[in-house]
């Protein structure tokens, strides 16, 4: 008897009790981890990474003179606008298409997409980067390389500053800033709209 | 012994009836000889004593020359100051010189010298050769006297040297593209025709109203010249019309029964009415009038009876020729002895252009007008001699060596015209290269690209854009053998902009930019 009992007792195991995460403020749970929860701030730069639709509008001014581009991006589709003149792409697994205007139609080539690694413009910015000064965003300083680095390729040596991010209740909406070039400073203005209702529609070839 | 003596006195009697010794040998003592080449063109300078027919005299002497038979770039092309209507007008060899290289690309002036004596009465007919001028096969002037010479000028490098003859007038229906389409005989100026298939003209200075029901053609004039007796006229097709009317200022008219009915002058062609020249002059594309013929076949002539004051020293121009065919201009100084400056009679002109190898010479104005130009390093031009006037004289016209070749003058198309136009290239773009690309025309031989007005060949349907920033507007028209086909109208504009390096570079990262953007 007292063996059975032995053995029934020696069977039983304790009842774990469920541990309960309390994360501090400002945290949130994230497979049982507690992390910062991210600022609404924070959270646009997220939302403006994965974008796959969108319009940006680019204007570069060099003293009196002013270039106004429009690029837009719906999924596998893109086009370039300047001078009234729109150019078209498509992706095509690892090539692209390529539209461009001849006489009052279009022709199309098949072209490659450069091998680039290098820092992908405004989607690879970081919200740790800016600070604010009288409210607006600021890229701090020391990120300015950073940024800058998009353009060496075609400027080595060129700098970047004055980066002002102004960001809406989602997405960025305007980058400002300057990049100096051999002495000559560049003004670029761009400006971001219609996230998700973007619509690129190819030219019949 | 007494037929010695005879022989003897008859040998004197013939010497001192050959008059004065226009015979004599000329000798030029050098002080200074400086020779230099411009752009194949050869000046010299020869500072020295001219001793000819017994006097010494002090002498400046420029020679300007190039061998224009030999080179097909270097040509001699004339030049004035004419405005284009009411007046003839005058200016410096210099405005001359800019007058040329304006109204003709294709001709860098080197220098050159002043031509035609001219009216120089305070009228309008101030600055009127008074022998012809042929300024690109157009007979603007055709010699207020009939016996003056000219000194012609052919594409293919020959000189015309001697007295033109005219025969009436002729109107001249060019294509667009200078084609002679047709030559239609002007039976005479301002009347009207004696029969139905005549043509006569009426040019501005006829005032009355023109009554006839026959057809007019109002031709828009780009040049009117006229003296009351010799008429030219240039222009484009303004309106036509059979109604009383009257001719407006810098127009002319073309009356004719049913005249261009068959729609012979259209407003891309362009017509001239001149006197038609002959004995030679045919096919001379420059002339200039001048006067005395001071050498022949390499000999001084030795009896002149024209020019200004043969026998008294002036200053002097000549135009001379070489059996190589060189074609120099000899300007001399004068009415400046302090300087060295004595000046030179005819006689010793047509020495000083013997001693310069010519086989032809022609004496030309003279006096204050002598004149000599050079092109100089900075382009502009230096005057080589010493104008007696201290200052360079406003004169009719001038005749300049230049370098650059002619274009040459399309074959006659006839009338009416059976070719078959070319297509207009099309289909513009701007290739990764930077080079402009069009669809090619059937039947084309090579293309004409205009970029904001100047024009460029291409042998096919690709041209190198070699442009600075800024926006263009390109035009191409295809060229054909013109035979059987004629060449296309130019395109529609195709409107470039170029933008800065810089900002090329910057269009080209954003696009990389947005190649990374798409996804699959």
């Amino acid at each position: 008897m007292l063996f059975i009992a032995l053995f029934v007792l020696g069977s039983c195991q304790q009842e774990e009790v469920p541990t309960v995460i309390n994360c501090g403020d400002g945290e949130i749970l994230v497979d049982d981890v507690c992390i910062k929860e991210k600022s609404d701030f924070e959270k646009t730069f997220d939302a403006t990474d994965l974008m796959t639709n969108y319009t940006l509008t680019i204007s570069i001014q060099q003293s009196a003179d002013l270039y106004e581009m429009t690029m837009m991006v719906d999924g596998s589709k893109s086009s370039f606008e300047m001078d009234d003149q729109t150019e078209f792409f498509e992706k095509q697994g690892s090539m692209i298409d390529r539209y461009y205007p001849v006489g009052e139609g279009y022709r199309k080539e098949s072209i490659t997409q450069t091998e680039n690694d290098s820092f992908h413009f405004f989607k690879d910015l970081e919200a740790s980067w800016f600070q604010t000064v009288s409210g607006k965003y600021f890229l701090k300083t020391d990120y300015n390389d950073e940024v800058a680095d998009f353009f060496q390729g075609e400027f080595p040596g060129s700098t970047v500053s004055n980066l002002e991010l102004i960001v809406g209740d989602t997405y960025f909406e305007q980058i400002i800033f300057d990049v100096t070039v051999d002495s000559v400073m560049y003004r670029f203005t761009m400006t971001l709209s219609a996230v998700g209702t973007t619509t690129v529609t190819l030219p019949t070839v | 012994m007494k037929k010695l003596w005879s022989l003897l006195i008859l040998l004197i009697t013939i010497f001192m009836f050959v008059g004065p010794s226009v015979n004599a040998e000329m000798r030029l003592f050098i002080t200074t000889k400086e020779t230099e080449f411009v752009e194949g063109v050869r000046h010299t300078e020869i500072v020295g004593q001219l001793e000819y027919d017994g006097v010494t005299s002090n002498q400046v002497i420029n020679y300007l020359g190039a061998n224009v038979s030999q080179f097909a770039d270097l040509n001699v092309v004339v030049g004035d100051s004419y405005k284009p209507h009411d007046s003839w007008g005058r200016g410096t060899i210099i405005a001359h010189a800019d007058d040329i290289e304006e109204r003709y690309p294709n001709y860098d002036v080197i220098g050159g010298v002043n031509g035609d004596f001219y009216n120089t009465s305070i009228t309008n007919l101030n600055g009127q050769p008074q022998g012809g001028y042929i300024r690109n096969f157009e007979n603007i002037a055709t010699g207020v006297v009939s016996t003056r010479p000219l000194a012609g000028f052919k594409d293919d490098g020959t000189a015309v040297f001697g007295v033109p003859c005219y025969s009436g007038y002729q109107l001249l229906v060019y294509d667009e593209d200078g084609a002679l389409k047709k030559e239609v005989a002007v039976e005479r100026i301002n009347d009207l025709p004696t029969a139905n298939d005549k043509v006569t003209v009426y040019f501005d200075n006829y005032d009355m109203p023109i009554s006839s029901t026959h057809n007019k053609v109002v031709v828009d004039a780009k040049e009117t010249k006229m003296d009351g007796v010799r008429y030219f006229g240039s222009g484009v097709l303004l309106s036509e019309n059979t109604i009383e009317m009257t001719v407006q200022d810098h127009q002319f008219v073309i009356v004719g029964t049913g005249f261009n009915d068959d729609d012979l002058i259209t407003s891309l062609d362009y017509v001239v009415v001149q006197r038609k020249i002959g004995c030679g002059f045919e096919d001379v594309r420059f002339a200039v009038g001048v006067y005395d013929e001071i050498v022949k076949d390499g000999v001084p002539v030795t009896y002149l009876e024209r020019g200004l004051d043969p026998s008294f020293k002036h200053p002097r121009t000549a135009i001379g020729q070489k059996a190589d065919g060189t074609i120099f201009f000899v300007v001399v100084d004068g009415r400046n002895k302090p300087l060295g400056m004595d000046g030179v009679n005819l006689y010793e002109l047509a020495q000083i252009m013997v001693y310069f190898e010519a086989v032809r010479a022609y004496n030309m104005d003279g006096g204050g007008s002598s004149t000599m130009s050079l092109k100089n390093e900075e382009g502009s031009y230096d005057i080589l001699n010493t104008p007696s006037d201290n200052t360079v004289r406003s004169v009719s016209n001038g005749v300049f060596i230049v370098k650059g070749e002619h274009i040459p003058r399309p074959a006659p198309v006839g009338f009416p015209d059976m070719r078959i136009r070319l297509d207009k290239p099309a289909n513009f773009f701007v290739d990764s290269n930077g080079d402009l690309r069009f669809d090619p025309v059937n039947n084309s031989l090579s293309y004409m690209v205009s970029i904001n007005g100047t024009l460029y060949a291409s042998d096919d349907d690709s041209f190198d854009l070699d442009l600075q920033a800024g926006e263009y507007v390109i035009r191409v028209r295809a060229l054909a053998d013109q035979i059987n086909y004629k060449h296309s109208d130019f395109s529609e504009d195709f409107i470039l902009i170029i933008h800065p390096d810089d900002v090329n570079r910057f269009i080209n990262l954003l696009k990389e930019f947005l190649k990374r953007e798409m996804t699959e």
